[in-house]
């Protein structure tokens, strides 16, 4: 088995790309949706986003990241994959700040900390059982 | 009326997850194409479709920064289901991380 296909089927690993695609879905939503031109009537559906490009290659990570999701479920259990795919909610607001230029307030900063320590507390022990194997 | 949303938005997407991961472990056993398998599958997409659609007309009605908190509140719900109706173990660096998972992301939310 080559390194690389090993590291492709690592469910751990594909958890990862799930946040990524997820992470990369949000960001390009937004940037679509901005780049949508409103029309009077039609703005709650959201529906003339589609004439964005951005949107369509947002929906295809949108895919990407369901079907990595489903391979995550088959080999990690729901308790400890649920609470650490939780890290969208850091890596959603680092991209703002990295790629839109979007400001984040001290306490924001304070509550992606919190998030940043809890994943930690939920991967550690796991980390140690990896480590054994 | 919306209180009531927000509690099948919730219910759903705890379920959704519940039957997706039983979808996954039966295929391991039984393959994709059995029947069970299949209607575990589908049910579970269907709830988190169906949350999808409730969370945009909750939208509607709320701002993102009241409704964004009650999502954080999904992470310890699905770590209790589990370990409820999948039989998953619970220990406690678990119930504490997704304990601090949850209170961050309410005060992400909040600024």
């Amino acid at each position: 088995m080559s390194d690389a296909f090993r590291w492709s089927t690592n469910p751990w690993f594909v958890l990862v790309l799930e946040a990524i695609f997820v992470t990369a879905s949000e960001v390009l939503l937004k940037v679509g949706a901005s780049k949508t031109r409103r029309v009077e009537g039609w703005e709650w559906t959201g529906l003339m986003s589609l004439a964005s490009i951005w949107i369509w290659v947002a929906i295809v990570f949108v895919i990407l990241s369901f079907i990595c999701w489903i391979y995550v479920l088959r080999h990690i259990p729901l308790s400890i994959a649920f609470p650490l795919s939780n890290v969208v909610h850091v890596l959603v607001p680092l991209s703002c700040w990295i790629f839109l230029g979007e400001h984040i307030s001290e306490t924001r900063w304070c509550g992606i900390a919190i998030v940043v320590f809890g994943i930690a507390v939920v991967a550690r022990p796991i980390a140690k059982i990896e480590e054994k194997l | 009326m919306a209180i009531f949303i927000f509690i099948i938005e919730i219910a759903s997407v705890v379920a959704g997850q519940l039957w997706l991961k039983r979808a996954m472990e039966e295929s391991n056993r039984l393959g994709f194409r059995d029947r069970r398998v299949l209607t575990l599958f589908l049910s579970g997409v269907a709830s988190l479709t169906i949350s999808f659609f409730l969370t945009i007309a909750l939208l509607q009605h709320f701002d993102l920064s009241f409704f964004y908190p009650i999502q954080g509140s999904t992470v310890v719900l699905i770590v209790l289901a589990a370990v409820v109706f999948l039989r998953e173990k619970l220990s406690l660096p678990l119930l504490l991380g997704s304990l601090l998972i949850s209170i961050g992301i309410v005060i992400v939310s909040l600024s």
